[in-house]
């Protein structure tokens, strides 16, 4: 790994954190205010999520098992607002019927 | 009030006082990067690193003791047991975190004899305190988990959030005798030293600000307990499950077994997982409150809490935490700047909310609302921001120069020391430390005015009910 290397892939671990929370945020933003400019940002967001991974993948030397994890990390960010969410409406549902 | 909740409120005010003084060591430890020979055979960097970092350690924990002894009689309409115990070691916590200071500022150092190690400094990184004061603190926490464990017995009744804080005080207590055995090897050492440091930090400080938030959470916006408390479980399982094998991220360079290379980058990597999840549950509650609450100062230090962990813990330490990248960054400002970060979002804002918590519920004064708390709000995040970017760009310029061009000699790290970036990245962070510092003020003087604003309406209605 050269230093550029060293600094590109390290940006680009940030910036794929970076990019599933700003997803996570505006896919909650999107539900509670149901406006189609943030539900596509959200989608944006995890566009760019998916890129940033096709990088650190494609492109870093990082070694095959964490870019194995990179690429399942991906996917699961893909998952954890929706989950999280139907599981936090499910609990208040479930509260209010209480 | 509780007489519970009257030493809460001694223990959060003794909180405020040490977070002002790592503030003031922390400008004064930011001052020697930029004139390496100030206060030269006066004042040690070292030293004044020590006060800042454990004054951080101990604003922080005396924040957690206060939100506790303030929670605890609420949640079980009871006083708490142990009470007049639990206030005299109050006060004898406080007298030696006095002493240890002034010793640290006037002793310094000592001779590598048992007597230094005893009364001067135990020279183990964030547990310095001399072995008198770390008997103390065990003293302190023992007491601490007595009381916990003792009223909840007492009162023949438990929650879930008292179930996960009675469970969390087991690795509280033990953990910390991590700070005393006397081991010659280095790796041995610092092997079982950050099950101390890491594992009290990102496991049990994390369950233990959990229940603090869910406590919170309930009286803030009058969450559901059951939702709060199913919440927790599944928070408390994943920060676990992340954090406690993540523990292998700081075993990557200290002579333990190469397989901690894949445990520690593979738990490490999950760690932001939980915090996205975490982002998303407050999302859900700020925008089931419509980002409206009667006490906005801790409403909104709560938020800040969610989002400074995901990005100080999650996207700062995703960055660094492979092994690939660590061995570069490890013990550079880069990690300096995560450390900042991480310990401001996850904890930092989660005791200022509590504060403004008790101070509402102590004070009986609803109206907290006024233009001193945003400010302080403002300047406190925007000197954490500016101090932990300053930061960030030196550590990579050290990481790029010192450690991968220069292999990590002594001549690359004098060479270093003059490389433009770094300078004007010791330069920001000292700039934005001052911000930090005007946060500081402002948060205490809107404290103090709360206390005036509150004694002002009280003396009207006194005098109706007279």
């Amino acid at each position: 790994m050269t230093p550029n290397q060293m600094i590109a892939t390290a940006v680009l671990l940030g910036a794929f954190v970076i990019a599933a929370g700003a997803y996570g945020l505006l896919y909650c933003a999107a539900r509670i205010s149901d406006r189609k400019m943030i539900r596509t940002g959200g989608h944006l967001s995890y566009m760019g999520l998916c890129l940033i991974a096709f990088a650190l993948v494609a492109f870093t030397p990082l070694h095959f098992g964490w870019k194995v994890l990179v690429a399942a990390s991906c996917a699961i960010y893909l998952m954890i607002p929706p989950v999280t969410w139907r599981y936090l409406a499910r609990l208040h549902r479930e509260e209010r019927i209480r | 009030m509780y007489r519970s909740q009257r030493l809460g409120l001694k223990y959060l005010t003794a909180s405020t006082v040490m977070f002002g003084a790592m503030v003031a060591f922390g400008l004064l430890s930011s001052i020697y990067y930029i004139w390496p020979g100030f206060l030269l055979n006066v004042f040690n960097f070292n030293t004044a690193k020590i006060v800042h970092i454990d004054g951080l350690v101990i604003w922080l924990l005396m924040g957690f003791l206060g939100a506790i002894y303030w929670f605890l009689p609420q949640e079980l309409d009871r006083e708490v047991e142990g009470i007049a115990l639990a206030e005299i070691l109050f006060w004898v916590f406080c007298a030696a975190v006095a002493v240890v200071v002034v010793v640290f500022l006037f002793v310094q150092y000592g001779s590598a004899t048992e007597a230094s190690m005893w009364f001067i400094n135990q020279g183990r990184k964030y547990v310095e305190a001399p072995r008198w004061a770390a008997l103390g603190i065990v003293a302190v926490m023992g007491v601490f988990a007595y009381n916990v464990l003792g009223t909840t017995f007492k009162a023949r009744k438990s929650t879930g959030i008292l179930t996960v804080l009675m469970f969390d005080l087991v690795p509280l207590v033990v953990l910390y005798l991590d700070a005393f055995p006397e081991m010659r090897n280095m790796s041995q050492d610092l092997f079982w030293w950050w099950w101390l440091v890491h594992l009290w930090v990102e496991a049990t400080w994390e369950v233990l600000i959990g229940c603090i938030m869910a406590w919170t959470l309930i009286h803030l916006v009058g969450a559901s307990r059951r939702v709060v408390e199913s919440w927790l479980y599944v928070e408390v399982a994943l920060v676990l499950g992340t954090g406690i094998l993540g523990l292998g991220h700081h075993y990557f360079w200290i002579g333990t077994p190469r397989y901690w290379f894949a445990i520690g980058g593979f738990f490490s990597a999950l760690e932001p997982l939980p915090l996205l999840g975490m982002v998303v549950h407050a999302v859900y509650d700020a925008g089931s409150n419509h980002l409206r609450a009667a006490n906005r100062p801790a409403f909104y230090w709560t938020l800040a809490e969610a989002f400074g962990n995901f990005i100080g813990g999650g996207v700062w330490g995703f960055m660094m935490t492979l092994p690939q990248i660590n061995l570069y960054s490890h013990g550079t400002q880069w990690t300096a700047s995560h450390g900042h970060f991480a310990f401001w979002g996850a904890y930092g804002c989660g005791v200022i909310a509590v504060l403004y918590l008790a101070l509402e519920k102590g004070r009986g004064y609803e109206g907290l609302d006024g233009r001193a708390w945003k400010w302080s709000f403002a300047l406190l995040n925007t000197g954490m921001l500016g101090m932990v970017g300053a930061l960030l760009v030196a550590g990579m310029d050290q990481a790029f120069y010192e450690r991968a061009i220069g292999g990590s000699t002594w001549g690359a790290f004098l060479a270093m020391e003059g490389r433009p970036w770094f300078i004007e990245g010791m330069w920001g962070r000292f700039a934005f430390g001052l911000l930090f510092a005007c946060g500081y003020a402002m948060l205490v003087y809107d404290l103090l005015a709360t206390r005036r604003r509150e004694a002002t309406v009280s003396e009207p209605m006194a005098a109706a009910g007279s």
